[in-house]
């Protein structure tokens, strides 16, 4: 009588776990801005759009946060939001890369700038 | 005026100001006869009030005098008229009163201060996503320190920089020293005795100087003494070496004087032409020079539609809209951030701007050719969010 061996399997199905977004909206080249942190199941179905609006249309900001606020503002008069070069109109999901915290705990992080172009001069 | 006072002649002082003897020339005595002169009358004489206009020209017992400078101008212009002199004096006073040993402290260059403290902080990011606050100099100095390894003998100039004892002795023996200057003698003088005020006073003046000097020394260390040796290590490191970059931020000191070369590098970075395909740009630093006009350059050999050429040091298309900008740390950021979003975003594929286009049209003449920087759109950096399509909008 041989013995029934459980063959392990090749590749182990991943769990898919809802992650908590982590969404970071930076004025113009700056290095940090404000950031936002969202619970899994409170941003899925929504624009990253919806998204940055709803960070924006905070009040509780403090005052370190006001002057990036204020930042923010100046490059969005004339300016827009980008994220990975393109406009927001996707989900957040789209746009994410999932990092780690110090701790091993995975989130999703999506970077958006708030860009006031250059046009450039004329075609000579 | 000089030669006057090396010369043995008697000179007039009226109301702080030196008139001087006309010369025995009949064709110079002809032509005073025409100018008003006015008898001399001393302040201190009954009568003798100080006049609001002062006369062109004085008699005092029969010889005549005409204004030539102020006594107060001889101090002033000394120095820029005799610069060489000048610096000797001022030296000769402060082996004198011994000021010279140990008190060659750190130059604090105000551009590097603005750069340091007030620019960099803004390219900074530190890790991870604690509350967003403004960062403190000793915390910026400490950021910079994790980064960089500061050779040993800096450590030990911020040592010696933190013992202010020389300076405070220094001082004391300032105190000593007469610092107030005197009005001219009045009336008829010898120029011997005009010559030995104006040295008196030169000498006050330098000396008021130097301690002016010091006590600005003085203020700009105390805070400094009360830190830490390694944050005053990295600063004087920063001051000697005069260069830094952290996170594509970065900054070098020009050749010539106090100025700065300030900069952030792009990084590589894909931009698309008008048929969708894609150009992958390599890494650039987009910089500033501190000195006049605020004008976004990319430093390094380098071709983008938005520059004139395939070359260096070029100056980015940012339309004649862009504003005059002076060296200030809010305006150093605004130039160049308007660099970088004219090279990131700038570009659009379907409107005529800059210099030159990704896509050439058949028959089109092309100073500047972008073949060699296009890439498949599967490329592993752009499929794997290395790289950034910055014009996708467009």
């Amino acid at each position: 009588m041989s013995d029934t061996q459980v063959k392990p399997e090749d590749q182990p199905k991943k769990v898919a776990r809802p992650l908590p977004l982590v969404l970071e909206i930076i004025p113009g080249q700056a290095g940090e801005g404000l950031v936002m942190v969202m619970e899994p199941g409170s941003f899925e179905g929504r624009s990253l759009r919806e998204l940055c609006q709803q960070a924006l249309s905070r009040t509780d900001f403090s005052i370190e946060e006001r002057q990036i606020l204020e930042d923010i503002e100046r490059q969005l008069k004339g300016g827009k939001l980008l994220c990975q070069g393109r406009d927001l109109e996707a989900p957040a999901q789209t746009f994410g890369t999932v990092e780690e915290t110090g701790a091993g705990e995975a989130y999703l992080y999506v970077p958006v700038r708030a860009i006031k172009p250059q046009e450039g001069g004329c075609f000579p | 005026m000089w030669r006057c006072l090396e010369a043995d002649l008697e000179i007039l002082v009226h109301q702080g100001h030196l008139y001087v003897p006309l010369l025995f020339d009949p064709e110079i005595h002809q032509e005073s006869q025409a100018l008003p002169f006015e008898k001399y009358v001393s302040e201190a004489s009954p009568g003798g009030v100080p006049q609001s206009s002062l006369p062109a020209a004085l008699t005092v017992k029969d010889r005549r005098f005409v204004q030539a400078v102020s006594a107060a101008s001889l101090l002033e212009h000394y120095g820029r008229l005799f610069p060489r002199e000048h610096e000797k004096r001022r030296l000769l006073l402060r082996e004198q009163y011994s000021l010279t040993a140990d008190l060659w402290g750190l130059a604090l260059d105000p551009k590097l201060i603005t750069i340091v403290f007030h620019i960099l902080p803004h390219f900074l990011r530190r890790e991870g996503f604690s509350p967003r606050r403004s960062l403190g100099e000793g915390e910026i100095l400490d950021l910079i320190r994790e980064r960089l390894r500061i050779p040993r003998r800096f450590h030990q100039e911020a040592q010696r920089f933190l013992d202010l004892a020389p300076l405070k002795v220094a001082l004391q023996r300032l105190e000593t020293a007469k610092l107030e200057s005197r009005p001219p003698p009045e009336g008829l003088v010898l120029t011997a005795t005009l010559r030995a005020w104006w040295e008196q006073n030169l000498t006050a003046h330098l000396l008021a100087e130097e301690r002016a000097r010091l006590l600005q020394e003085l203020e700009d260390r105390e805070p400094w003494a009360q830190a830490q040796e390694g944050r005053l290590a990295v600063l004087l490191y920063l001051a000697d070496q005069g260069s830094l970059e952290l996170d594509g931020f970065g900054f070098t000191r020009l050749k010539k004087g106090q100025d700065y070369r300030i900069y952030k590098r792009t990084g590589p970075y894909a931009l698309k032409d008008f048929f969708g395909r894609l150009y992958l740009f390599p890494d650039c630093r987009v910089a500033v020079a501190s000195l006049g006009r605020l004008r976004p350059v990319v430093v390094d050999h380098y071709k983008h539609p938005f520059l004139r050429q395939h070359g260096s040091g070029q100056d980015i298309c940012l339309g004649a809209e862009s504003p005059y900008l002076t060296f200030s740390a809010k305006n150093v950021i605004q130039a160049l951030e308007e660099g970088i979003n004219a090279l990131f975003y700038g570009y659009d594929s379907r409107r005529r701007q800059g210099y030159h286009r990704l896509d050439a049209l058949p028959g089109m003449m092309r100073l500047v050719d972008f073949e060699d920087y296009r890439i498949p759109e599967d490329h592993p950096l752009i499929v794997s969010g290395h790289v950034e399509v910055k014009n996708r909008t467009t």
